[in-house]
């Protein structure tokens, strides 16, 4: 009864339309032969080969790019915190100079000191304090060699 | 033997004793002519037909376990071949900057040139006819003269409302009957 009614409705609206109603119901394009025959196999020849698809790495996806930007992070901090530990250690080697290492003879401490590392450590901190002098102090320095003599030295002491 | 309903194919699909690449056989065996005609008479080559329609049914069996059944099978079928056509229509333009009624120029000149055709030039003219309405219009134009197929199925398949799909129709009728009319 619904075919009915949909045909009647089909029928209605061509009425004015007397040549696509002769028309209706011809075949236009024809499939070429066995065409459907072979079309199944071939698709499912289509869905077994993208089974078997190579793995893609989603570099593109969301969540890919967060967990490699969240990795990259990580191992910056990780190289930048190891080097600043190597500084800080620079750094406690510089601030262990006389002071401390007094306060540790004072202490106690000074039984697990050895003297070489006390005397490498007084050589570092010299060295340092040289070789940060600037030009004009070590040319200050050569003139009051060169211009005082022994018994003037000797006179200060 | 009976045509199985889509209900019964879909159950087929999804009973874990089944097996699954048999039930989507019977589907396509079911639907492969409405679908491969629908295509066909969008994009007109077999060639390009061909391709879209077993794109088609690969896009089925990916998204079938999940279809929703919040539409009939067939106009979910529909629908995605009716995107398959529009996308590989756009694309062509796209490829060869071609405004929209030079693909359709080209069109109708690759039916002008097809067998069946030269024995029926009447045919041949509601052809290039149909190939001068604007492509939604086209869309409605053949799933309602070829296929018969109802506005509101119509309406699931291109998600525009009955009344608009009616009056496109009456439209088109009008516009193809002028068109094929000998002068």
């Amino acid at each position: 009864m619904e075919n009915n009614h949909l045909h009647k409705e089909l029928e209605d609206e061509l009425k004015n339309a007397p040549i696509l109603q002769s028309l209706k119901g011809n075949s236009t394009f024809q499939a070429p032969e066995n065409y459907f025959d072979s079309l199944i196999s071939n698709i499912q020849d289509r869905i077994s080969s993208t089974n078997k698809s190579t793995f893609v790495i989603p570099v593109f996806r969301p969540a890919f790019a967060g967990f490699s930007l969240a990795l990259m992070l990580i191992s910056i901090a990780i190289i930048y915190f190891s080097q600043d530990e190597n500084k800080k250690s620079d750094l406690q080697a510089q601030e262990i100079g006389s002071p401390i290492i007094d306060e540790m003879i004072e202490s106690g401490y000074y039984i697990d000191l050895e003297e070489s590392h006390i005397s490498e450590t007084l050589c570092d901190l010299q060295i340092k304090t040289e070789s940060s002098k600037t030009t004009s102090d070590i040319e200050l320095e050569n003139y009051l060699i060169q211009s005082m003599n022994e018994t003037s030295l000797i006179n200060e002491l | 033997m009976a045509e199985q309903s889509d209900q019964e194919l879909l159950a087929l699909f999804r009973d874990s004793n089944a097996n699954a690449h048999y039930a989507f056989n019977l589907i396509v065996k079911k639907y492969q002519l409405r679908l491969y005609n629908h295509v066909r008479r969008m994009v007109i080559v077999h060639d390009d037909a061909n391709d879209l329609v077993q794109n088609v049914f690969i896009k089925v069996w990916k998204h079938l376990e999940g279809f929703r059944e919040d539409s009939q099978l067939f106009t979910w079928m529909y629908r995605i071949a009716t995107n398959e056509c529009l996308a590989f229509l756009k694309q062509k333009r796209k490829r060869y900057f071609l405004p929209i009624h030079d693909v359709e120029a080209e069109l109708s000149q690759k039916v002008s040139s097809m067998v069946p055709f030269d024995a029926n030039k009447l045919e041949l003219k509601l052809q290039q006819a149909i190939l001068s309405l604007p492509e939604k219009q086209r869309l409605v134009f053949n799933l309602r003269y070829y296929d018969n197929m109802k506005y509101e199925e119509m309406s699931q398949v291109l998600g525009t409302s009955v009344g608009a799909l009616k009056a496109s129709y009456h439209h088109a009728v009008n516009k193809v009957e002028k068109f094929i009319k000998p002068d």
